[in-house]
């Protein structure tokens, strides 16, 4: 077995947390905003849109903490090197996005065809993230999971190397741009223009190729730092 | 052969440091022993020997390769830490899975006998276990792992005489069925003694003894007796203690002085005992 | 074991005390050192060490992917050699202690027929 086969399937013994979590908050919000509008007759079609596909990417954050801070420290015991871990995580992270890309696609065809899971209802198939192509509403779909992934294994892999403080100083860092590139955006008043650039784009770019950029930007910061990691 | 040659070996953290200029061997095939007190660089090194950690500077060599993100010598090496953490939700088997797929020696039946000698659970998360069932969780591991290179960092933490006693047996068993290189760290010197072929004792971050454990054996003496008489015998021989009573002296002595022993008393010293004695009993720094 | 002395002559003493009590006869096979390391929870190297040094002293010899046996004249070689350290482990630190005592050979002479009386 190779090196990266190995961590790959150590990191894959528990599938329920590797890989199943986000499916089960998924499939729960799917019935419960179901079994919501079945009850409540009188919401017209047209606000019977939900935002809880957002329970989908939310419920996955935890999954990279702990296959960073639990796993790793027990497959390094057992001689998994950093390298053959993080390849594997990114095998992970690729196969999770592919899953979810295709999964999600599916079920909103689903949705679609069956009128809103028999009430209406929107939760998949909304109307700013429909693609009439189902490649690009894969991308829409898939990328997503990807930067959450990402974006969890760097703070993850953050907090392995410099603890709470790294935590500490990553939000905070993170606050302080936020807050620089608003004032920047305020005084300069070109938030206006930075909507509109946005607005501009195809729907593709803002949800798949703009956030595969921060993939490649927290993928890069995550294997940089696993590659030092101690534990 | 060696399965670790480490020479001039460094290890320094912001504002100590951990190893100075350490240089050892460890032979294949053969139990040895890394002794020392808490905090005198036995954890350090290990981690270094198993790629967990980065040397400052020298040379580290594990099968005649440098471990670091080295996957031909890491597939070779497990590493039972003191209070090994096992990830949250895993229980035994679990444990017991990821090792076999990492561990190419893995022998299951081997695994679940030692699970039954130490009568552990199966089921239950290993988070509820109690610390000694835990370091018996790394024992398991660790022997069952059949690692051409096992290390053991105090691996007993919270386990009683009789856990012990199965771990020292079985290990000696399955040694004997499949040499390969041990490396016990511990301070229960009394308790190895009698398992580990080579000793290497390291003081606060130094290598201050290494030899072959039966030769030490008896080979440092007390000596005590009338205070002219005893320093009379001893001239000439590196005391490792001296203390007085009254007109009567005791030295703790390295190796048995040639002459003969006149009005004095010589007594063997055990292993535990030269090695108590050897290591700097002072604060450490 | 004794925590004082090296094992491997504690494991090579205490087969000749078995070769010379009979309870392993001439051309008898000697336990494994794997059995010897079990037995005595030593390192089998350490048992290993103390066989071969019985091998040297020509009271054990080895058949080829059998083990090893108790030499024909390995009780007489034992007992040679034990008659002769007698006198340096035992006689000497006697009569060290009966000088300390202030007691000359002679006493030491006739309290042992007194201690040896009846038996």
């Amino acid at each position: 077995m190779s090196p990266t086969e190995k961590a790959l399937r150590i990191q894959a013994l528990k599938a329920k947390h590797t890989f199943a979590i986000q499916w089960y908050s998924l499939v729960i919000a799917i019935g419960l905003v179901a079994v919501t509008f079945a009850v409540a007759k009188d919401v017209p079609y047209q606000h019977r849109t939900t935002g809880a596909l957002s329970a989908f990417y939310l419920s996955s954050v935890g999954t990279q903490p702990w296959l960073i801070n639990q796993v790793f420290p027990f497959a390094m015991a057992l001689s998994v090197s950093r390298n053959a871990f993080v390849r594997a995580t990114m095998l992970i992270i690729a196969v999770e996005a592919l899953v979810a890309g295709v999964g999600l696609t599916v079920l909103s065809r689903l949705e679609s065809a069956t009128h809103g899971w028999f009430v209406h209802m929107r939760l998949l198939n909304m109307p700013y993230i429909h693609q009439d192509n189902a490649f690009t509403q894969f991308l829409v779909y898939g990328v997503p999971m990807a930067v959450v992934s990402t974006m969890m294994a760097f703070i993850a892999a953050v907090f392995r190397a410099f603890g709470q403080i790294g935590l500490w100083v990553f939000a905070v860092g993170l606050a302080v741009v936020a807050v620089a590139i608003i004032m920047v955006l305020t005084l300069t008043h070109s938030a206006d223009g930075i909507l509109h650039f946005f607005g501009s784009q195809p729907m593709l770019a803002d949800l798949a190729l703009y956030p595969l950029a921060l993939v490649v930007l927290f993928g890069t910061g995550w294997a940089l730092l696993m590659k030092r990691a101690r534990v | 052969m060696s399965a670790v040659l480490v020479k001039d070996l460094t290890m320094r953290y912001r504002g100590h440091t951990a190893l100075h200029g350490v240089g050892l061997e460890f032979q294949e095939n053969t139990i040895h022993g890394l002794l020392g007190r808490n905090g005198a660089g036995k954890t350090t090194l290990m981690r270094i020997l198993t790629g967990q950690e980065f040397e400052t500077s020298g040379r580290v060599e594990v099968f005649g390769q440098a471990p670091r993100e080295n996957e031909a010598v890491l597939r070779k090496v497990c590493f039972i830490r003191e209070s090994l953490k096992y990830p949250n939700y895993y229980k035994l088997r679990e444990a017991l899975a990821a090792a076999s797929i990492a561990c190419d020696g893995w022998d299951a039946a081997f695994a679940a006998r030692l699970v039954r000698d130490f009568q552990l659970p199966a089921n239950r998360q290993l988070k509820k276990l109690s610390r000694g069932q835990l370091s018996a969780v790394g024992i398991v591991i660790g022997l069952a792992s059949r690692a051409p290179l096992t290390l053991f960092d105090e691996p007993y933490l919270g386990l009683d005489a009789v856990a012990r006693q199965i771990f020292y047996d079985r290990l000696l068993e399955d040694f004997a069925e499949h040499p390969r290189t041990v490396v016990l760290s511990t301070h229960l010197i009394d308790e190895v003694a009698d398992l580990i072929e080579h000793v290497v004792l390291v003081d606060g971050g130094r290598v201050v003894l290494d030899a072959d454990a039966d030769e030490l054996r008896g080979r440092a003496v007390s000596v005590s007796g009338p205070a002219e008489a005893v320093a009379a015998y001893a001239d000439g021989v590196p005391s490792l203690h001296r203390s007085a009573l009254g007109g009567r002296l005791r030295v703790a002595l390295a190796h048995r002085p040639d002459g003969p022993a006149d009005g004095v008393s010589v007594e063997p010293l055990s292993l535990q005992e030269l090695i108590v004695l050897t290591t700097n009993q002072g604060d450490p720094k | 074991m004794d925590e004082s002395r090296p094992l491997f002559q504690q494991i090579a003493e205490q087969i000749e005390s078995a070769i010379l009590d009979g309870s392993l006869a001439a051309d008898s096979q000697v336990p494994s050192t794997n059995e010897l390391a079990a037995f005595h929870r030593i390192n089998p190297a350490t048992a290993a060490k103390g066989v071969n040094q019985l091998v040297i002293d020509g009271i054990l010899y080895k058949k080829r992917g059998i083990g090893m046996f108790v030499a024909t004249d390995a009780r007489r070689r034992v007992l040679d050699r034990r008659r002769e350290a007698f006198g340096r482990d035992f006689v000497e630190p006697l009569l060290a202690e009966a000088r300390r005592l202030g007691l000359d050979a002679e006493d030491v002479k006739n309290l042992i027929e007194k201690w040896g009386e009846g038996r």
